[in-house]
């Protein structure tokens, strides 16, 4: 389907009573189709692959977390009965259950990741603490957890997991933009080592530039200083024309 | 003794960094658009023959596949046919303004393949230009297609920014060019952008037809 997209090869679809739309632009309105078309094709890497990935994004050593064993879309984490009360101000009482964005399991750790499409809403701490705690409460919760927001992160992130690692102690709390994940997976440290990673990579770059996450242009300055300092007419003048 | 052909290896070098100014500048361009690209053309020479096609039998000018070239790209927003506020928008990227197709065809003749060390203007006289044009259909859902309604406008209006009608006044079109030394500076994407919805405006606006 991305490819098709990609290729200009699927045609219009109708969302509910909206005229036709392109699938492009419903793939780039709908934050969860990002969400699906990115982390869905991260989980057939190879565990090698998988770890110098998160370990490079979260620039930790996700190698204690052994082997990555299952990759959840949008669970739903119910809030117990009866909330803490350190957490009450931050949750509205018609809140059932939180709904992380993905949930990546491993052998003794769980990565919960919020996604923002570049064209979407901000983070904000309260989300993040909901999906915390509710995941905290879950049958789930019996090994460390990570929690990875990406994308349209507020000015003081940091500020904000700090607050919440006193909330929730033993959590780690981590902030990428989408630049940072496509320069990191464009760009990797020691390359990717099978082609079939290096393919699924490939993917997950163009599914990126679907949402505007893309390269970054190229400076003129290196290229203007070069040609500046060329001079290929020097030994050819019949190249230079006659007027 | 210098070896005289590390001009060449230097010239095919400029000629790869250059691609990789241009191509993404358009490609950007066009995204910020909301345009995608549905076709390529070489206007002056061929793009380079394919692989068991006899390489000897056409121009060596056709291993410069981007002298010039155009890129299209259509934003095309609801409807399954185009819509009055779609339009197409073609990048034609003229890299040496001597060898653009009209200029060639006037100096050199259409099927004379002129000779590299005997063109008869010099590079600093000539230019390297973006030439952008803009094509909509004058009523609504004339046209199924991008390619349809790109390729019912016989040529390229003029690129002194008015409003121009096919022959049949079925498509409206204007065109703009600007010159390569005046992008190549960054941030040039967003004053381009700007400089085609400008033009865009002018061509919804135009009542005309």
């Amino acid at each position: 389907m991305l490819h098709a997209i990609l290729n200009s090869k699927a045609r219009r679809v109708d969302v509910s009573d909206k005229a036709a739309q392109s699938w492009r632009s419903v793939f780039q309105n709908y934050e969860d189709l990002l969400t699906a078309a990115f982390w869905g094709r991260i989980s057939y890497l190879s565990q090698d692959a998988m770890q110098a990935l998160l370990s490079s994004l979260l620039a930790t050593d996700t190698g204690p977390w052994g082997k990555f064993e299952s990759l959840t879309f949008w669970p739903k984490y119910p809030f117990p009965d009866e909330l803490d009360s350190a957490v009450a101000p931050w949750i509205n009482e018609h809140d059932k259950y939180a709904e992380p964005d993905v949930v990546l399991t491993f052998e003794h750790a769980t990565l919960i990741v919020e996604v923002k499409p570049p064209e979407g809403g901000q983070q904000y701490q309260q989300q993040w603490c909901k999906e915390i705690y509710a995941w905290k409460n879950s049958e789930e919760a019996q090994q460390a957890l990570h929690f990875l927001a990406i994308g349209n992160l507020p000015k003081h992130a940091n500020a904000l997991f700090c607050d919440l690692k006193r909330l929730f102690d033993g959590v780690s709390l981590y902030g990428l933009e989408w630049r940072e994940v496509r320069a990191k997976m464009e760009h990797p440290a020691s390359g990717w080592s099978t082609e079939q990673d290096q393919r699924i990579v490939a993917d997950c770059l163009r599914a990126l530039e679907l949402y505007g996450i893309r390269a970054p242009l190229l400076p003129w300055q290196p290229f203007l200083s070069s040609l500046h300092h060329a001079d290929l007419s020097a030994g050819f003048p019949s190249l230079q024309g006659k007027s | 003794m210098s070896d005289p052909f590390s001009v060449v290896r230097q010239a095919h070098r400029i000629c790869a960094a250059y691609y990789q100014q241009m191509l993404p500048l358009i490609n950007e361009t066009a995204y910020r658009l909301g345009a995608e690209f549905f076709r390529r053309d070489h206007w002056s020479f061929s793009p380079p023959p394919q692989r068991n096609s006899n390489p000897f039998t056409c121009w060596e000018w056709d291993f410069l596949p981007l002298m010039d070239a155009a890129f299209v790209f259509a934003h095309q927003q609801t409807a399954s046919k185009m819509g009055s506020e779609d339009f197409v928008v073609d990048f034609r990227l003229v890299t040496d303004s001597e060898l653009a197709w009209e200029q060639r065809n006037e100096q050199y003749g259409e099927d004379e393949k002129p000779l590299a060390s005997a063109l008869k203007t010099a590079p600093e006289n000539a230019k390297s230009l973006l030439e952008i044009y803009l094509f909509a259909a004058c009523k609504n859902g004339t046209y199924d297609s991008p390619y349809t309604l790109w390729n019912s406008y016989s040529g390229y209006p003029k690129t002194d920014g008015t409003v121009t009608l096919s022959e049949d006044e079925a498509i409206k079109a204007i065109g703009f060019r600007i010159q390569l030394h005046e992008l190549a500076h960054d941030g040039s994407v967003d004053a381009l952008v700007k400089r085609i919805e400008a033009h865009l405006a002018l061509l919804r606006g135009d009542k005309t037809a």
